[in-house]
């Protein structure tokens, strides 16, 4: 089954002005009976957009309801399937944004989804922000953050063409973990320079997990962990940090590796 | 105190390079800046520096070129951030080859774009300030077309933001064909301490921006400001 440890922590930069968190994620468990799926949204509200902390809990919680709907087979989605879920949540936003009387660009944040099997795994975002994925041969990017040109613009759902950047990214093979995780933490679990995953981020983190009894017990940890002085004095941004590992069910055989 | 299963001791940071803020001045120090117009502007320049090392973020993104068009054309200080630019010494001669300096520092600015890529180095949309009290002594040139050109190109790509600032005696008229999308500005007397305030509060504020942020700048022009209106 797969063991999901997901956690959101507001930045000090917003604890200072007032303004709310506005991370958010959410995770589900699918069983289709022909595989055993974890599905992770996780949102960045825009930081001027005074109702981006709705949209991202929108954004989240609809784009996993619309992917459940759809009872997926990892290995049979398409880009254009991906394209058409986050058509519904934009959909889903406009109906909010028309409740709160509000323009829907107040409710803009970029939007990352995975749907992830033990053999394989489908990443989709819209902006900044990334997944990182561990398989057989290491830990690794899945997706990469869109920034745009320059380094405080990016690409929010609502953007005008949002749709048009979407990336969409699969990969087949055994998959042991992964993250998702948003703007805020993206400077210190990534290497720019190289384009590769930061490992001694995302190793201790997935052996964390991998170790666990009850992971549930990993997620206030975590959180302490995003709101300890290390991170904050690096980033001052909301940061939201989801781990995954697959675990074997008790009782199958499966190899001991030391 | 308990162990906590997520250590950062235990848990290894990224080394990423800040994103800079690329602040590019272009200074007329033709001889009709000598006297107490250079003196000021050297006044200004230092105020800058000091404003933006004492600025924890600002100090660490910002970098700094200076190239200074007065007989010549000269690159007294390519891109460095606050923390290790000394403000070079500036001293008056010449006429004011307005149109080659454009063009020179337009390469410097594009050269530093191309290795902060190269790097994986973010950076925010560069800042251009010229400023100058005169005309282009080579607005027949070649330079001059040119330079008209690739300020044009720029704001209409969103590349930079190319300010044009003119001190008493400056041929406004040359500054708006210069740069036509965006108007120039007068400075009042010689208030170069409040223009460089200004660029450094407004850079700061930059510097800590995230996706998604407005940074607001306080208009040059309001009653405060360091341009007349």
């Amino acid at each position: 089954m797969w063991r999901c440890v997901p956690a959101s922590v507001i930045g000090s930069s917003h604890e200072q002005n007032g303004t709310p968190c506005q991370d958010a994620c959410e995770y589900l468990r699918l069983n289709t009976g022909d595989e055993e799926l974890l599905l992770v949204a996780i949102a960045d509200g825009a930081g001027s957009a005074k109702l981006s902390h709705v949209g991202s809990t929108e954004a989240t919680r609809h784009l996993l309801s619309v992917v459940r709907q759809a009872q997926p087979k990892c290995k049979e989605v398409t880009q254009a399937q991906a394209r058409q879920w986050m058509q519904e949540v934009l959909t889903q936003l406009a109906s909010v944004a028309e409740r709160e009387g509000t323009p829907i660009s107040q409710l803009a944040c970029t939007l990352l989804l995975a749907i992830v099997s033990k053999d394989g795994a489908v990443f989709v975002q819209i902006g900044d922000g990334g997944w990182v994925v561990q398989m057989e041969d290491g830990i690794r990017p899945g997706t990469w953050p869109q920034n745009g040109e320059f380094a405080n613009i990016t690409t929010f759902i609502t953007t005008e063409a949002a749709l048009d950047t979407l990336q969409f990214v699969r990969l087949d093979g055994k998959v042991e973990g992964f993250a998702g995780f948003t703007d805020g933490l993206q400077t210190l679990a990534l290497n720019f320079g190289t384009r590769q995953a930061h490992v001694p981020f995302f190793q201790p983190m997935f052996d964390a997990v991998r170790a666990s009894g009850d992971e549930t017990e990993l997620i206030a940890p975590l959180q302490g962990f995003l709101a300890s002085g290390s991170v904050t004095s690096r980033t001052d941004d909301d940061k939201t940090l989801v781990l995954a590992c697959w675990r074997e069910p008790e009782g199958v055989p499966h190899e001991v590796v030391q | 105190m308990e162990q906590t299963p997520f250590d950062p001791a235990k848990i290894g940071f990224a080394d990423n390079p800040e994103p800079r803020c690329a602040s590019l001045l272009i200074l007329d120090i033709s001889g009709s800046m000598s006297g107490e117009p250079i003196r000021a502007l050297q006044e200004g320049i230092t105020l800058y520096r000091d404003e933006l090392a004492a600025d924890t973020l600002a100090r660490k993104r910002v970098e700094v070129a200076i190239v200074t068009f007065g007989g010549s054309v000269d690159v007294v200080q390519n891109f460095a951030t606050a923390e290790s630019f000394t403000p070079p010494a500036l001293a008056t001669r010449g006429d004011t080859p307005m149109g080659e300096a454009v063009v020179i520092s337009l390469k410097l600015l594009e050269d530093r774009k191309a290795e902060y890529r190269q790097n994986g180095i973010q950076f925010y949309r560069p800042w251009v300030f010229l400023i100058t009290d005169g005309g282009p002594t080579d607005a027949t040139s070649q330079f001059w077309t040119d330079a008209k050109a690739k300020i044009l190109q720029g704001e209409e790509k969103k590349n930079f933001s190319f300010f044009t600032v003119g001190v008493v005696g400056a041929d406004m008229d040359r500054l708006t064909e210069l740069s036509p999308k965006r108007a120039p500005l007068m400075l009042k007397g010689l208030r170069f301490r409040d223009l460089f305030q200004w660029l450094s509060n407004s850079q700061q504020s930059v510097s800590q921006s995230l996706p998604g942020d407005q940074v607001q700048l306080t208009n040059p022009a309001a009653p405060n400001g360091w341009a007349q209106v």
